[in-house]
């Protein structure tokens, strides 16, 4: 009914992380401008917020090709309300339990799978280049 | 059948990232970000239908034939089931289109063989 909307809400928080950490890589860059910044091992792996935009990656994709289902099967129109399970109240207690169900789910499987693949990367990736740490960076 | 579709789709994206694109040149990770990312959530969905009434996950159906030996699929008859299919096919093949397009705005925006930019820069230095 409206399960995209949750997926949708993450990616749009961590839409705004993404922007803040990006920026603060580049502050910090700039600062420094220290050797392993400019090293071709530090180029080789990945900042956080490029990590991060993994995620956002999946979380946008995947809304916006779920919200294309949801006006495929008329649950979505261009008119307020927007959503036709909110013409009654029903329907939208119905709408709301989807979305705390199947809608929260989606986003922390998402999530999970995200973690997964910054560990792997860690793993594969980072290790081998002699990246020391799996937090991310801070002043 | 939208999810096999988009799934295709999220194997093909994720062969070509790794094969071709993982010099980020082309976005071929953005693509096949796209395609994973709504493969899980259908997936979750999927699953959900699974345990919740419907019991049907990969719309696996059922054939037998009733009392007047007409096929039937499942609780539906052939035609409606057949329909039913096509229509999720249809889906599955707009959702993958629908992600090819935002692809392919991606690469034009960024324009990695720089057609636009020599165009700017050419009619600059004419003014």
């Amino acid at each position: 009914m409206a399960c995209f909307l949750v997926p949708t809400g993450e990616a749009i928080v961590v839409s705004a992380a993404q922007l803040m950490l990006h920026q603060r890589e580049k502050k910090m860059a700039l600062a420094s401008r220290s050797e392993a910044i400019e090293s071709k091992d530090a180029k080789k792996t990945a900042a956080w917020s490029e990590k991060i935009g993994w995620l956002n990656g999946m979380l946008w994709g995947g809304a916006f090709l779920l919200a294309l289902e949801h006006i495929w099967h008329g649950e979505v129109r261009a008119y307020w309300p927007f959503l036709t399970a909110m013409d009654n109240a029903a329907d939208t207690a119905t709408m709301l339990h989807e979305m705390l169900t199947v809608g929260v789910t989606m986003a922390l499987a998402v999530t999970a799978v995200w973690g997964v693949m910054v560990l792997l990367y860690w793993f594969l990736v980072e290790k081998k280049a002699g990246a020391p740490e799996l937090k991310p960076e801070t002043k | 059948m939208t999810l096999i579709v988009c799934q295709i789709a999220a194997l093909a994206a994720i062969l070509l990232w790794y094969f071709k694109g993982r010099d980020r040149k082309w976005h071929l990770g953005l693509l096949a970000l796209m395609y994973f990312g709504a493969s899980l959530m259908w997936f979750v969905d999927a699953c959900f239908d699974f345990f919740g009434s419907a019991h049907k996950f990969l719309e696996m159906e059922q054939y037998s034939f009733d009392s007047a030996g007409n096929l039937v699929v499942g609780s539906a008859d052939l035609q409606a089931a057949f329909y039913q299919g096509a229509s999720d096919a249809r889906l599955g093949l707009l959702v993958v289109i629908a992600g090819l397009i935002v692809w392919a705005a991606a690469v034009l925006i960024s324009d990695p063989l720089q057609v636009w930019r020599k165009r700017f820069k050419e009619k600059e230095t004419r003014k």
